[in-house]
């Protein structure tokens, strides 16, 4: 169990929050954390880690839908509906664009796909 | 919480009172909540079973137990099991401390009458009442742990020197994983066999195991995938729940059992 070290600039797994701020509850299934600031109100975060476990996890269930809504509302890089699990995609293809449905959505995955793999270039190998 | 039983419920104790707010389901600010529930007397404390599947509710007179309703993917206001009243149920001069409830509705009180008690009630869900088993001497228990295993059957607690008990049944075992010392929050993980118990200190240090991870930690929640951990130099951190790694945690992580059999008293 590593700690990552103090770099929220480059390290997914840190980000820099309001100082005194609190945790409340995390919801792995909405990849959302509640956190309370020192005046008493809460705030909602969406932090890169706990999206993109919970991208992967929906991949791994093969809800390509929910795992693309969720690429697209949080501007996640879209190669990894295929790099987290290439052999699973190639065999249903016909499953992700059936999900997908619509024109428009297929587009802008075809638009983003790149030959290098998403976690050698865009996502570090942080293992969220 | 582990998914599908997330559902970022946080009850907060006011007097009499008690307001719950599902996160997942509304975001409801303080001081509003999104359900309320009212106790006969001034609430001591409150506990989710690991499922989230029960809430017990102790209050200074008696505890009750209320089920968790969902209605598809929402939840709606829990609806009252069944309760009881310590004087009605033989123990009249007892002082209630922290409760407990398990995924069966079985509801564990630790408390105080003459000594340290573990009590132990059976939950008889076709009537709502409840069954009282014979207590457990639990002098040196200083309160439950929390468990991120939603299947657990286990019930945990650690006592003054940071071991920890499992006292589900009337015995006490005694696990070979503790913390350095007793800290004010703590959280169990069973992660395929191996237990880590983690457990944050009132300076800031947070423990896994005997293995200090980090010395200025102000708050910590565990998720299925990661220890989210906010730090007193304004950062929240992830740290991935690994299995092994560290030869540390091989080391400590042999949950070798001692059975100790307390007298009832």
């Amino acid at each position: 169990m590593e700690v990552p070290p103090d770099d929220p600039e480059t390290d997914e797994r840190c980000r820099s929050i309001e100082r005194g701020a609190r945790l409340v509850t995390a919801m792995p299934t909405n990849m959302s954390l509640v956190l309370q600031m020192p005046r008493g109100n809460l705030e909602t975060i969406y932090p890169r880690a706990m999206v993109l476990a919970g991208v992967r996890h929906l991949i791994e269930q093969q809800d390509y839908a929910a795992a693309f809504a969720c690429c697209r509302t949080q501007r996640v890089d879209m190669n990894i509906l295929f790099d987290h699990k290439p052999e699973q995609f190639l065999e249903n293809t016909g499953l992700f664009i059936e999900q997908l449905a619509d024109i428009t959505y297929i587009d802008l995955f075809l638009s983003s796909l790149r030959y290098e793999s998403a976690y050698t270039s865009r996502l570090p190998d942080t293992k969220c | 919480m582990a998914a599908p039983c997330d559902h970022g419920a946080v009850a907060v104790i006011d007097g009499t009172t008690l307001k719950l707010t599902p996160f997942r389901t509304a975001n409801v600010p303080p001081p509003m909540a999104l359900f309320e529930m009212a106790a006969p007397s001034s609430i001591l404390d409150v506990a989710f079973s690991p499922a989230n599947t029960y809430m017990g509710l102790l209050h200074t007179e008696g505890f009750s137990l209320y089920e968790w309703k969902l209605n598809g993917k929402r939840s709606i206001k829990p609806v009252l099991v069944g309760s009881l009243e310590f004087a009605k149920a033989g123990n009249v001069r007892v002082t209630p401390l922290q409760i407990f409830v398990s995924e069966t509705g079985n509801v564990y009180c630790l408390c105080h009458s003459q000594s340290t008690l573990l009590q132990r009630y059976v939950l008889d869900s076709t009537v709502g009442d409840f069954t009282t088993e014979d207590g457990i001497y639990a002098g040196s228990l200083s309160g439950f742990a929390g468990i991120t295993q939603a299947s657990t059957r286990a019930v945990l607690a650690f006592d003054s020197l940071g071991k920890l008990h499992n006292v589900a049944h009337q015995e006490d075992e005694i696990f070979s994983v503790r913390l350095p010392s007793q800290l004010p929050w703590t959280q169990v993980v069973d992660l395929a066999g191996h237990i880590i118990a983690f457990g944050l200190s009132r300076n800031g240090h947070l423990y896994a195991n005997s293995r200090l991870l980090l010395k200025n930690c102000t708050s910590f929640l565990i998720t299925t995938a990661h220890v989210v951990v906010t730090t007193s130099n304004h950062l929240v951190k992830f740290i991935h729940l690994t299995d092994t790694d560290s030869k540390d945690i091989i080391a400590t992580n042999r949950s070798v059992r001692i059975k100790n059999t307390d007298y009832p008293m």
